[in-house]
């Protein structure tokens, strides 16, 4: 992972020029990390325009509040933490707003078959069983693999964005994991289903 | 995607790898121009940091100032009583703003806050003596309490004569109920029309009947109920009410005693009826009364 340490000495750099009041250094980590940030809003909001507003917000804050941020260690665990925690707290506004909508504390991660890949490129059916056993996965496991699969992020960090410790991440990922091993076997038989198929022609 | 992470999801025995999706470049570039836009209204520097030091003062002031108020509710200042007393051989009748009224005998202070609400309850204290007639608040239910050195009295709406002289309070009740606090025990006491409360320095208290009570309440029409009273009993009115001291001649004491009544305006009546009374010759010098035996 020696590309994301030299990434976040970049971001770092960036970020510590933004605190000076340096708009170029923060519209430069924006466009670094607008993508990923966007990605785990729309994951957790389902909703583009929503997502798109509470990344607007997360850097809006961050730069009124940006004299009272204390030394960011990891600059893009920092930002998901932040974004994150600004989601939840959108979630328990809209809770307390009307009881009607009916919605959980917690935002729920859903998995498409797009955002599977498998070595067979155009393997739409095992795609879609694989999205199919992910979102059968509690919503913690799911935000556990998201950030580990999607954004790379290693436990540690995990840890630090869902403000859980290291062990409870692990744990997490573990069990999600003993669950998709399953898919291997699924793309196996497949496989053999294919080939069957093509014995019997 | 790099290669490593197509090796360590291998590792993780999962045959499959994730796809985030993608972003346009307008999308980014949209997104930050509101960002932009939105951080142009505000300032570079928050507004916080430079009033940091203000705050911090304001903070403390506002400090001061609730501590001002909250010392002064619970340790009220002199400032915010009116305070009312009464010479010797004088009385004085007041009526408070919740239309209690209050006859002072003479050598009396009472202690009256000066802003009297339907929230606040109803206090004033006492040194000497004084007859009260406590309005009852049958709406608010407001209790009515008379502080002494000694005792607090709490009374709903009753009528009562409180002396405190010789670090003693005799209570006696005429009319309602009234209950005693006393701070030794914060025990509440309650008595019943007819009854006299006697509290001393060290808050012990002695119950007594009396069936005469409205007697002990009767110095304010100038008349005056003595039973079996000694003359040091006598002696001791005469210097709480009147300021005078008193030597008694050391046959007299603990051997004349008056049972009855008497009507008296003023000092020179009182011993004028006293001496006649009691067979005893008696002698105004200055500020010194003395009794001697009628020779």
């Amino acid at each position: 992972m020696l590309q994301d340490k030299s990434n976040n000495e970049q971001l770092l750099k960036w970020w510590i020029a933004a605190r000076d009041g340096d708009v170029q250094s923060f519209k430069a980590l924006h466009h670094h990390l607008f993508e990923g940030l966007y990605a785990y809003a729309f994951k957790l909001l389902d909703d583009e325009t929503l997502s798109n507003e509470a990344v607007q917000d997360l850097f809006v804050k961050l730069w009124v509040r940006k004299e009272f941020i204390n030394t960011i260690q990891q600059v893009k665990p920092y930002f998901y933490a932040a974004l994150r925690k600004q989601i939840l707290n959108h979630f328990r506004d809209l809770k307390l707003k009307s009881i009607k909508i009916q919605l959980s504390q917690q935002p729920d991660i859903a998995f498409s078959p797009e955002d599977i890949i498998v070595k067979k490129e155009s393997d739409f059916i095992l795609q879609q069983k694989i999205s199919l056993l992910l979102n059968q996965l509690p919503k913690r496991q799911k935000e556990v693999i998201y950030l580990r699969y999607f954004e790379n992020l290693d436990p540690q960090q995990i840890a630090e964005i869902m403000g859980i410790n290291y062990q409870s991440v692990s744990n997490l990922t573990q069990k999600a994991l003993h669950k998709l091993r399953a898919v291997k076997m699924l793309s196996m038989l497949i496989s053999l289903a294919f080939l069957f198929q093509f014995v019997k022609n | 995607m790099p290669d490593y992470f197509w090796e360590d999801n291998q590792k993780e025995g999962l045959s499959f790898k994730f796809r985030r999706k993608p972003t346009t470049k307008a999308q980014c570039d949209a997104n930050w121009l509101s960002i932009q836009n939105r951080i142009a209204g505000k300032k570079q520097r928050p507004i916080y940091p430079m009033l940091k030091p203000i705050l911090v003062a304001a903070g403390f002031f506002m400090l001061i100032v609730l501590t001002y108020f909250f010392v002064n509710q619970n340790f009220r200042s002199t400032e915010q009583y009116t305070i009312v007393q009464t010479g010797f051989g004088a009385m004085k009748r007041i009526v408070l703003p919740d239309s209690t009224e209050v006859m002072m005998n003479a050598n009396s202070t009472l202690k009256i806050p000066s802003v009297w609400s339907d929230a606040s309850q109803r206090e004033v204290w006492i040194k000497g003596e004084a007859w009260f007639h406590v309005q009852k608040k049958i709406i608010t239910k407001q209790n009515f309490i008379v502080h002494t050195p000694q005792t607090n009295v709490e009374v709903l709406g009753t009528v009562f004569n409180i002396k405190d002289r010789r670090e003693k309070s005799v209570i006696s009740l005429e009319e309602g109920s009234i209950q005693l606090i006393t701070d030794k025990n914060r025990v509440l006491t309650k008595i019943v029309p007819g009854q006299v409360a006697i509290v001393t320095k060290d808050k012990k208290m002695s119950i007594a009947t009396d069936n005469h009570v409205q007697f002990r309440s009767s110095w304010q029409f100038n008349q005056y109920h003595f039973e079996h009273t000694s003359l040091t009993e006598i002696a001791e009115m005469i210097q709480d009410n009147y300021g005078y001291h008193t030597v008694i001649d050391a046959k007299l004491i603990s051997t004349k005693f008056l049972t009855g009544d008497l009507t008296a305006k003023n000092i020179q009546d009182f011993i004028k009826v006293i001496s006649v009374a009691m067979n005893v010759r008696i002698e105004m010098s200055g500020n010194t009364i003395y009794i001697y035996p009628k020779q």
